[in-house]
């Protein structure tokens, strides 16, 4: 038998993890760029109170809440993805479970951070220690984003013993000596024999099980901290559920621009992370659109029937009011990313008529921004039912054509167009979370309504957010190998006895 | 109020959820007996000892 | 143990807010800037709004308009949203029904705020101030619950506060009554604002006790609640406009 590891993917997969090269401190600097000034602004708020956020009676919780749940949403991705995979022994799961599983973790300890930047004592995060009340929801999600980070991390590190004793038996020989021991600590003095790997394997399996129902119960307590509450629009049996469909459904955007960004920064990774990949997420993500519109037509079809008097105005408020942009904003994102998921799925190529050309679908874009902004805009005159009515027709026609015209475009380029889908779906999840807090908030019920819009500081922050996000994926794959290689090679081997 | 908080075993439960540091605790629980066996997977995982000490570098049921 | 509670006659208020500055200057709640109110950041833990809240005040056309006012202590209510939401028992139900809000050890996460139907509580988003010789008129009234701070005392910035039914001043009562070697009666306390109130239109009193006012009035077919849909069983009585 060969030997399955090549020489070729060490110099792919180990090199350069040490090699601290231009294009990482650029990617470290711009990163801190990003990321710093938010952190400045937080020192502002500390010492100023929450004053310096534009939250105001009713509208207490504003955009530290909504990322909240956006990145414990977007954690969802990886363990859960790639439990539910490792569990179905899908074969194409192999070298994206490492960047899955990390991306859990990461996005829980920024989901964390959210927690802290909206507290107004966080010198007291102790006291949830010393006086913790069971009744809280946010106890409950306390001790379920705990139960979920730790175990998230126990699962990453089970998968990625074996690669660090196989880092610690091929650093190089210049390689500073803290790395090296850094590797040996961590290996516990892994060997890999047979009794070894079939314990590390039964583990693997025992945590991806345990993992699903801790992920589940994370997404569902954090809907329950607004459902367990009497303000309308919240109290919705649905919520828990919808928050789950909607956190795998955003964590298999993440994964998808996660993978993306990584090979783009090593591009050999291509040849591990190929278009299979790509093609066979996709089909699960096309699934999880449908559930997701499947889900938000309930929560929507459902209010604006009854039309009940306190129910009713805050749906109003997302369907026709002020966050008519946001809700039906998040629809055509959704649509659009569905739209071009299924595209890359059509067996037939777009024909070379006009209507689909390249160019017709960038002036429709074009035009189709246009007119959603001028409905989004607050001009009386562009609110006159007949101004309006012809506006809303024009954009529907603008949007089909503009995604019909770009169907060539997107079928000939598998991985920007899915990179532009799952952007399109973050973005979407993003606003669904504000449609989900802001209506309600600012429609309080014997509260006079009131209108609330990130500050500075709030946006500053929500960057840096997701600045210490990417810094920590960065970081954390410049000493751990982002494909897994144990897992490679038992693929190769797989191949190998099904091929001859 | 039509809660069944005359009965002894409600009064007991509210008082579960109602106390200060109970939350605490039981996060505490949790967290300990998660790391615990968290701990003693990876001490059983390691401490394996095989006849033939040759060792793989992927799973050899595969 | 009395079952405190307040009864507001709204035929007989009249909407001139002194219920509101009583209530400003016996509890040290801090005044903010004119923008800082516009944009929802007032607190008045006794407010006067026009109900419904969300339609123009005046209803009716000229000459024939009305206004409907109410004025809005906290609920105190049984089954109360805010304490079973708070993480650390900041806020909690007394032996006698009042829903009271522990300044040292709130931890800012507002979570009852977002839980109260009635917008009862307020947030402290900037340390306190006061304007001018204000800040010399703090009233110094203590009350101090197992070494932290309770009632009228100043609050730091980040923590949510709201109405005690001016608890401080039962605590007073009952120590001069002790003083005085007497048994305390129910009407040597009333909140502040039932003091002031200038039409005599808000009552206080023992609503476990059958023959207090306040239970007289809340067999009243006029008593009703603020949303009485809410499941928060809220204790402060209304009696409607007839």
């Amino acid at each position: 038998m060969q030997p399955i590891i090549t020489a070729q993917d060490r110099e792919n997969l180990v090199s350069p993890l040490f090699k601290f090269d231009r294009q990482f401190w650029m990617t470290i600097a711009a990163l801190l760029v990003v990321t710093l000034p938010g952190l400045a602004l937080y020192v502002r708020q500390l010492f100023l109170g929450l004053g310096v956020t534009d939250l105001n009676r009713p509208v207490f919780w504003g955009a530290y809440l909504v990322n909240f749940i956006f990145l414990i949403g977007i954690s969802m991705a990886g363990t859960v993805i790639s439990a539910v995979l490792h569990l179905l022994k899908i074969e194409w799961r192999r070298p994206i479970t490492r960047i899955a599983e990390s991306l859990t973790v990461f996005g829980l300890m920024v989901a964390g951070l959210q927690i802290i930047m909206d507290m107004g004592r966080p010198d007291r995060l102790v006291n949830t220690l010393l006086y913790g009340r069971l009744q809280a929801p946010l106890m409950w999600d306390i001790a379920s984003l705990t139960l979920y980070l730790l175990t998230a991390s126990f699962a990453l590190y089970l998968q990625l013993l074996p690669d660090i004793a196989f880092m610690r038996d091929s650093t190089p020989e210049n390689a500073p000596t803290w790395r090296k021991k850094l590797y040996s600590t961590l290996s516990l003095g892994w060997r890999g024999n047979k009794e070894q790997w079939a314990r590390l394997e039964k583990a693997i399996t025992t945590v991806s099980v345990i993992l699903i129902p801790i992920g589940v119960s994370l997404h569902t307590v954090t809907s329950w901290l607004f459902s367990t509450t009497v303000q309308p629009g919240w109290k919705s049996t649905i919520l828990g559920p919808y928050f789950v469909v909607g956190a795998i459904y955003s964590g298999i955007g993440l994964l998808f621009i996660a993978t993306a960004f990584a090979t783009q920064y090593n591009h050999h990774l291509k040849g591990y992370i190929t278009d299979t990949f790509y093609k066979n997420l996709g089909w699960i993500f096309i699934v999880m659109s449908f559930v997701w519109f499947y889900f938000t037509l309930n929560e929507t079809l459902v209010v604006t029937t009854e039309q009940e008097t306190l129910e009713f105005p805050v749906m109003a408020a997302k369907l026709f009011g002020e966050f008519a942009p946001a809700f039906w904003g998040m629809n055509v994102l959704m649509t659009a990313a569905t739209w071009i998921l299924i595209a890359l799925k059509l067996p037939v190529k777009a024909r070379s008529n006009p209507l689909f050309k390249t160019a017709t679908g960038l002036v429709m874009t074009a035009l189709a921004a246009v007119t959603f902004a001028a409905l989004s805009m607050n001009i009386p005159a562009l609110h006159a039912s007949l101004v309006k009515t012809i506006l809303l027709a024009a954009f529907i026609v603008f949007f089909i054509l503009a995604l019909l015209g770009l169907t060539g475009w997107f079928q000939a380029r598998l991985i920007p167009s899915t990179v532009i889908a799952s952007a399109f779906v973050l973005f979407g999840m993003w606003l669904e979370r504000w449609n989900i807090l802001m209506p309600t908030l600012t429609h309080a019920r014997i509260i006079p309504y009131t209108t609330y819009f990130p500050t500075a500081t709030e946006i500053a922050l929500t960057i840096s957010t997701f600045g210490i996000l990417t810094l920590i994926f960065v970081i954390f794959y410049k000493f751990f190998p982002s494909i897994s290689i144990w897992e490679v090679e038992a693929g190769r081997a797989i191949e190998q006895k099904n091929g001859g | 109020m039509n809660f069944p908080m005359d009965e002894p075993l409600f009064q007991f439960f509210y008082w579960l959820v109602n106390t200060p540091g109970i939350g605490a605790a039981v996060i505490g629980l949790l967290v300990g007996a998660a790391v615990t066996v968290f701990f003693l997977t990876l001490r059983w995982i390691v401490s394996a000892k095989n006849e033939s000490e040759e060792g793989l570098s992927f799973p050899p049921s595969h | 143990m009395a079952n405190w509670c307040m009864v507001i006659d709204l035929e007989k208020c009249v909407a001139c807010q002194g219920c509101s500055v009583a209530c400003r200057m016996e509890n040290n709640t801090p005044v903010v800037s004119p923008d800082e109110a516009k944009n929802g950041r007032a607190i008045r833990w006794n407010d006067v709004f026009p109900l419904p809240v969300h339609i123009a005040p005046e209803q009716g056309e000229y000459p024939n308009v009305k206004t409907h006012y109410a004025t809005r202590p906290c609920m105190h209510c049984e089954n109360a949203p805010c304490v079973k939401t708070c993480p650390v028992q900041a806020t909690y139900i007394d032996e006698e029904g009042i829903v009271r809000q522990n300044y040292d050890r709130c931890i800012g996460c507002r979570f009852c705020t977002v839980a109260c139907p009635y917008g009862v509580r307020y947030f402290n988003w900037y340390a306190p101030q006061w304007e001018g010789s204000l800040e010399n008129h703090l009233n110094p009234d203590e009350l101090s619950v197992n070494g932290s701070l309770e009632g009228p005392a100043v609050r730091p910035v980040g923590v949510v506060e709201k109405c005690t039914y001016c608890v401080h001043r039962l605590v007073k009562a009952r120590e001069r009554a002790a003083a005085e070697g007497r048994e305390f009666r129910a009407d040597e306390y009333v909140p502040a604002c039932v003091q002031t109130c200038t039409g005599k239109a808000r009552y206080f009193g023992d609503l476990d006790d059958p023959d207090s006012t306040v239970s007289q009035l809340s067999k009243s077919l006029r008593a009703t609640h603020l949303l009485e849909d809410s499941g928060a069983h809220p204790k402060t009585l209304y009696l409607a406009e007839g």
